[in-house]
């Protein structure tokens, strides 16, 4: 039964297997942000999109800035950790200017409200961008990454492939250390667990809710500018697709759950990707690439159905 | 060292303390009894400033503190074990603990730590677990030694005796008393008024949301009224 599948051969399926993982990487490095928002403020962070966005064209800037299609050797390098360091600090400083005039002030009102502004900020960047900066043109990364890669077996792996999942481990693993091994972190698990004992332990409630933020917001810059070295095509809209997509992994993962964000980031990225050629290998079935979408919303309406609290399931706390 | 004046406070439509004046001297124990509902919490929530006071005043060590953040009350010295004891239930029993050390910054962290699991041996066993896994007994343990990870000059507890066995209940009575001896001044509010009494220097009756009474600990202890209404005799 499953023979047939297999008709296109082994390389095939390896290169769509790596392009899943990279695909995934990006959602997961986004989901983070929604995971932990929610965690924290029990809020969807819908401009968080956008905060992808931004990231994106900071980078953008400062590889056009040091030289764009010209720049070799070393300062491609050079130029690849400036436009990432770039990403963070321009994503982190839109997040926290978001959560200051859209979301704090509706911090007690009732649920809704907030996520009513989420819609309205995200709506307001992507436009603001497109239309009253770009009018209406996509800009373009420029291709300086150097071509090539390796082959082992059926599997060959760009070397940009390889930067984008490599250089995702480790800032997913640096934000793991951060969250479990820092004074700062304990303080957003325990605001996560209730605000009012947290402040009882003496800690500031809005400075830990302000350092998620901008954790997340720095996963999503860096997600961002490895988006757009990748596809190379960037735009104020961009952020809508994978936003929605990083939120249906977080959502996969177990809301409220980083190592749900992860595994939700990397599951989606893989079933919308293979989920595609499978259908596609159906005799007289030819889906567009466009279809991936459809296999990962698919995703999203069947867990909200099935498993609305995801693989890594939250305990409830208590909220006071 | 902490003073409340006509202090009013409540939520929403509902005034729950109306107008109540206490005050705690430096190394005393000073307790607070009242029925359900009488607004015992509801004074140490404003004393902590998790809720605001309406009107009146909250002066600590001399200081007005009723417009302070919580975090900013910590800071100066007041801990509260809250009522249903506030622990992290994801969080470690370690973590737990350091979390009480959360806003000071001195080296003397680690002896305090070892000073608690001391005080508290059934922790020290249990460092690594999920503080939700711990007995409600233990948990209770842990909220009282995560207070004394801040180091607190003033320490505000809510019915630590709350469904506790008896035994548990002479444990947790008699670490009030070790505190007191380690330098700290206690506000204890109690449904258990008979213990409680034994162990205040001074009591407050705090009947739907007034002081009714007040007075040494032994005082209350034989006052007929009390008596009749906290202590079970008819
Ligand atoms: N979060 C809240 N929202 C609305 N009303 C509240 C809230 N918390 C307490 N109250 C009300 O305020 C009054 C005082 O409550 P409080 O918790 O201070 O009582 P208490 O003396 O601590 O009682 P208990 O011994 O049962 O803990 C009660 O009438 C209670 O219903
Ligand atoms: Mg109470």
């Amino acid at each position: 039964m499953i023979a047939p599948l297999f008709l296109t051969g082994a390389e095939f399926w390896a290169d769509q297997t790596v392009n899943g993982l990279t695909t995934g990487s990006i959602y997961a490095l986004i989901a983070l942000g929604y995971t932990m928002v929610y965690g924290v403020l029990q809020l969807i962070n819908f401009a968080h999109g956008e905060v992808f966005m931004i990231g994106a064209f900071a980078g953008y800037g400062v590889l056009v800035g040091m030289g764009g299609d010209d720049l070799t050797g070393v300062m491609v390098a050079l130029a690849i950790v400036l436009a990432l360091l770039a990403a963070a600090v321009a994503s982190a400083a839109t997040s926290v200017t978001i959560e200051r005039i859209a979301y704090r002030p509706l911090r007690n009102a009732p649920r809704l409200a907030p996520l009513i502004s989420a819609i309205g900020v995200s709506v307001f960047l992507s436009h603001l961008v497109d239309d009253g900066f770009l009018g209406g043109q996509s800009k373009f990364y420029p291709l300086i990454f150097p071509n090539g890669g390796i082959s082992l077996g059926p599997l060959s792996v760009s070397y940009l492939q390889m930067f984008l999942m490599g250089s995702s481990l480790l800032m997913m693993a640096a934000l793991y250390w951060v969250v479990q091994r820092t004074g700062a972190g304990r303080a957003i698990r325990a605001v996560a667990e209730s605000r009012t004992n947290a402040s009882l332990m003496g800690i500031d409630v809005n400075r830990a809710i302000v350092i998620t933020f901008v954790l997340g917001a720095i996963m999503a810059g860096f997600a961002g500018v490895l988006y757009g070295l990748f596809l190379s095509s960037i735009r104020g809209s961009m952020g809508f697709i994978p936003g929605v997509k990083a939120f249906t992994a977080a959502v996969l993962g177990g809301i409220g759950s980083i190592p749900g964000a992860v595994v939700g980031g990397y599951g989606l990225g893989l079933a919308e990707t293979l989920g595609r050629e499978v259908l596609n290998e159906i005799p007289g079935v030819n889906l567009p690439n466009e279809w991936k979408d459809v296999v990962a919303f698919s995703v999203l309406v069947l867990i909200l159905i099935f498993r609305p609290t995801g693989i890594f399931k939250q305990k409830e706390t208590k909220r006071a | 060292m902490l003073k409340l004046r006509a202090l009013v406070a409540g939520y929403g439509g509902i005034t729950a303390i109306k107008g109540i004046d206490l005050h705690v001297e430096e190394g005393e124990i000073v307790t607070l009894i009242g029925s359900n509902g009488a607004g015992k919490s509801t004074t140490l929530r404003a004393i902590s400033g998790i809720i605001r006071a309406r009107s009146g005043a909250i002066e600590f060590a001399g200081k007005s503190i009723d417009r302070l953040q919580p975090h900013q009350i910590v800071r100066l010295g007041i801990s509260q074990v809250p009522e249903g004891r506030g622990i992290f239930a994801r969080l470690s029993v370690s973590e737990n603990l350091s979390l009480g050390a959360f806003q000071r910054k001195d080296k003397e962290i680690g002896s305090d730590l070892a000073r608690v699991t001391e005080l508290f041996p059934r922790l020290k066993e249990r460092l690594s677990q999920p503080a939700g896994t711990l007995s409600g007994g233990e948990q209770q343990m842990l909220a009282m030694g995560r207070a004394l990870m801040a180091r607190p000059k003033l320490l505000l507890l809510d019915e630590p005796s709350m469904g506790l066995s008896p035994i548990l209940v002479e444990t947790i009575f008699s670490t009030v008393r070790t505190i007191r001896e380690q330098g700290a001044t206690i506000l204890l509010v109690e449904q258990n008024a008979s213990m409680a009494l034994e162990v205040a220097d001074r009591a407050y009756v705090l009947e739907s949301g007034v002081i009714s009474l007040e007075g040494t600990g032994a005082e209350l202890a034989t006052d007929d009224s009390v008596r009749k209404a906290y202590l079970g005799e008819s």
